[in-house]
């Protein structure tokens, strides 16, 4: 694991170099001072100057409108504070081919629509989620080759931040070429840490658990010990929900097959570099066995396996388990419910303990969340990179001081009559209410340069003074935030990520369904002790005979070919 | 002649008004019925329907082939089928109670009551299912561990007992809505016949089976062959709500099936081959049921 993660770092490393090296190249050919006038014509495609087309030039695209997305001022997606910013200051006009109201995966379905009947597609789409419809918008052939052109106009921050991690690009490869954008997010933003009932902890004289045997002894004594103080033996160790998945968003147990070097439902790479489906190693079973002897003492609940993510979370925040694993943001929701349920409850983050040979392991995130696709028609390819290097230099570069308080005035920020800045928490002073508006954006959050975020808040929970505007716009968040960031960090060598980020093969199509449902049937027969740990084998020789191993060979050559 | 005209004079105003359910019926049930050639084709988006590749019977081929899928069919037969006797039973026998109450006050009251749970989604329902059959703690198994000293009941994670669960939440949700039909039914018994065997001295017994079940078979068996229809609907929402992986082998059923398959890769084409296939299923238990019904109980719905 640690080798793979240096090997990766080391990747990460040389590749930013290459990058800063081919920026210095293209900044030496392409904007000598002297050639400048001769040079910018060509560059850009309608008349630019100052950072802004002297005659407005149009994006056409689609939009989701998302039912947490407020307007004010009668303003709509069409014409708002976002669409008159990027005409004042870009010269750019926006137009929405249409708009749709984000409900039931409606945005999907309207795109799929409109492949289906074989509309022309915007100048952009920009798109988040299912990779299957990513590729099949790829497949009509309407999109180009958007790296050349990413190439070419990316600012420099923009560059960096597309290459703190170049795997973003797999999933948009075609044939060589880089047939989309990436969107990216905040990375590290759902990897797990584990939160323990501090109050607990202190009432029973107990040390929060930093391996396996301290963790268990902590959770029998949370089972057994009455910690809630009613008399009643109502309590349980850990909550966990696997429901949908092991290895899961919330409530999730992926961390306790980490201990023993596995990761179920995702690709993990091995030693010789080859992917292969965590939930069929070996390591699976030992972690396996710990969970049905969990079962068995009432360590989890027993009803666990028919819990999803959130109901999970309820019996930790009603008081009635001690611990929970999921990301540092649960801080903000649900975990403050426990306050509102049980007033003199405590809770603290703690680092994922450690397993019996001091492995540690963790799901990790997944920086790309989707990707923008250029029309090949569109008449200025250009625009775009204007509109999104304005908002990488300026939204997320933390340096700059062009949006110290927010995107627009009077919409998520204002300015009180003494000078103090109203914000989301003061959202009754601002008029007409606080309105996210960077929300309205292309590319859905503005510009996002995906380490950037828990790196600072790690700082900051380190005692570090916020030195810009953006750090002290992070310090305002709760502490025991800021607290779980700095855990998620410490211990970002822990992750394991998925490896597989391409579209669903053609075996993962035809036969995923029931190579899911039998390994979710079987392992949760093994956790609820219905089937024995022998059967974990029967599970693996099937799963790879129906299909498995045509699986990982189909995954194995998308992940050579993106090794290129 | 003259006769002929007059009449369709007399029909044109009925004609016309009936004409927008007709037109929306075409619409919307017919002309969709033209997608069902996705059934028969590799359907890409980009590709439309009139460029799709023709595959024949590749996809229904598919359904069968696969062993688990055999399961599913026999999971939503059994669920489905428990469901559709459960359904006639309960509200046919609530509704005769029903009937016999005299205090009308009451009887509304209770009708009302009963027929709350319709309008209750399901995740909603599931939710508080999940909690009430809990193993530690859940209601249920608290009275049979307490009262009965029973050992506690693993509803949820227990195929068997979780088709027991699935017929009986979703009678508990829909007999009271199921029974309105019957209620309709019972009072449009002519009250002559009821005086008339009161006077020859028959009591309420005598009166049920000799004026109210007769009387009640029509509809009984308008009721009883629509729902031969949804045979191989064993309810999607609700299975979906309550089912886990350690029921796959019992509680999952063709619609489940289909949303995840469907979801993961957009298969409209597989998708239609399964929709089509339970319509066809459907119609031909319909006929069956209609005609037994007409030979048997000499009852025309048409």
């Amino acid at each position: 694991m640690a080798i793979n993660i240096r090997s990766t770092l080391l990747a990460l490393l040389s590749s930013l170099m290459l990058s800063s090296a081919l920026t210095g190249c293209t900044g030496d050919s392409e904007d000598p001072p002297k050639e400048k006038d001769v040079e910018e014509e060509s560059f850009y495609s309608a008349p630019f100057e100052d950072g802004k087309y002297t005659e407005p030039v149009t994006i056409s695209t689609v939009f989701p409108v998302s039912s947490n997305m407020k307007f004010k001022n009668g303003e709509n997606i069409e014409d708002n504070v976002h669409t008159r910013w990027a005409k004042e200051t870009l010269g750019i006009d926006i137009e929405y081919l249409w708009t749709v109201s984000e409900q039931n995966n409606a945005y999907e379905t309207k795109l799929r629509l409109m492949l289906t009947a074989g509309e022309k597609m915007p100048d952009i789409v920009a798109f988040r989620g299912d990779a299957a419809l990513i590729s099949d918008l790829i497949d009509t052939g309407q999109f180009t080759d958007a790296g050349v052109l990413f190439d070419k106009y990316a600012s420099d921050i923009y560059k960096s931040a597309v290459a703190e991690d170049p795997t973003v690009w797999n999933p948009l490869m075609r044939d060589d070429k880089r047939m989309g954008l990436p969107i990216l997010e905040n990375a590290f933003n759902n990897d797990p840490v584990m939160y323990i009932r501090e109050d607990w902890l202190r009432k029973l004289n107990l040390n929060a658990p930093t391996n396996m045997t301290e963790l268990e002894t902590v959770m029998d004594a949370f089972t057994h010990q009455d910690p809630d103080g009613n008399g009643e033996n109502d309590t349980t160790g850990l909550s966990v929900g696997f429901k949908n998945d092991l290895n899961t968003w919330m409530s999730e147990s992926g961390w306790i097959f980490g201990m023993y070097g596995a990761m179920p439902n995702q690709w993990n790479k091995t030693e010789d570099n080859q992917l292969v489906y965590g939930s069929v190693q070996p390591e699976m079973k030992p972690a396996l066995l710990k969970m049905q002897e969990w079962m068995e003492k009432g360590y989890i609940s027993s009803e666990a396996g028919l819990y999803d993510e959130t109901k999970a979370t309820e019996a930790f925040t009603a008081g009635k388990s001690g611990i929970i694993v999921g990301p540092y943001w649960m801080t903000g929701w649900p975990l403050p419910d426990l306050q509102r349920n049980v007033p003199d409850a405590k809770y603290r983050a703690y680092p994922l303990p450690a397993g019996p040979d001091g492995t540690i392991g963790r799901h990790g995130t997944s920086i790309s969340s989707g990707a923008i696709l250029i029309n090949k028609d569109m008449k200025h390819k250009d625009a775009f990179f204007v509109y999104q290097n304005y908002l990488f230099d300026h939204w997320a570069n933390p340096e700059s001081t062009t949006f110290p308080h927010g995107f627009a005035k009077g919409y998520d920020y204002d300015i009180g009559p003494s000078g103090e800045i109203y914000q989301e928490a003061q959202s009754d002073k601002i008029p007409g209410g606080w309105v996210d508006a960077i929300r309205y954006s292309l590319t859905f959050d503005g510009a996002i340069i995906p380490n950037l975020a828990m790196n600072t808040l790690a700082k900051l929970a380190e005692g570090a003074e916020p030195a810009n505007q953006y750090e002290k716009n992070l310090a305002k968040r709760i502490p025991e935030q800021l607290r779980a960031a700095k855990i998620v960090i410490d211990q970002k060598d822990t992750v394991m990520p998925e490896m597989f980020t391409g579209a669903p093969t053609k075996t993962q199509l035809a036969r995923g369904d029931m190579l899911t449902r039998l390994e979710k049937e079987v392992l949760n027969k093994i956790i609820y002790g219905q089937a024995s740990i022998d059967e974990f084998d029967t599970f693996v020789e099937k799963w790879k005979s129906t299909g498995g191993d045509q699986m990982t060979e189909e995954v194995n050559a998308w992940y050579q070919s993106v090794q290129k | 002649m003259r006769m002929k005209v007059s009449k369709w004079k007399k029909t044109i105003i009925l004609d016309i008004m009936l004409a927008p359910a007709l037109i929306l019926t075409l619409i919307f049930s017919y002309i969709p019925m033209a997608g069902l050639v996705m059934a028969f084709q590799n359907y890409k988006p980009a590709l439309g329907m009139t460029g799709s590749q023709w595959i024949g019977l590749d996809h229904f081929e598919f359904l069968f082939s696969i062993p688990e899928n055999i399961q599913l069919i026999w999971n939503t037969l059994i669920i489905a089928g428990m469901k559709m006797a459960a359904n006639l039973i309960v509200p046919f026998i609530f509704a005769l109670l029903l009937n016999e109450i005299r205090r009308i006050f009451f009887r509304r009251m209770v009708q009302t009551i009963v027929y709350m749970p319709h309008f209750l989604s399901w995740v909603l329902v599931g939710g508080i299912l999940i909690d009430l059959l809990a193993q530690n703690g859940g209601l249920v198994n608290q009275t049979l561990t307490s009262v009965f000293g029973m050992k506690p009941i693993f509803f949820m994670g227990d195929g068997d007992w979780f088709r027991f669960v699935v017929v009986v939440s979703d009678v508990w949700k829909e007999f009271g809505f199921n029974t309105i039909v019957f209620l309709a039914a019972l009072a449009g018994i002519n009250p002559s016949l009821y005086e008339a065997a009161e006077a020859d001295g028959a009591g309420r017994w005598q009166q049920t089976w000799a004026i109210t079940m007769p009387s009640m078979l029509p509809i009984t068996i308008v009721v009883g062959t629509l729902a031969l229809g949804s045979i191989l609907n064993g309810g999607f929402d609700q299975i979906f709500n309550l089912y886990n992986a350690l029921v796959f082998d019992k509680g999952d059923i063709i619609d489940t099936f289909v949303y995840r398959y469907g979801i993961i890769g957009g298969k409209f084409s597989f998708s239609t081959a399964v929709g089509l296939f339970k319509s066809i299923v459907s119609l031909v238990l319909i006929v069956m049921a209609y005609r037994m019904a007409y030979k048997l109980a000499n009852y025309r719905i048409f």
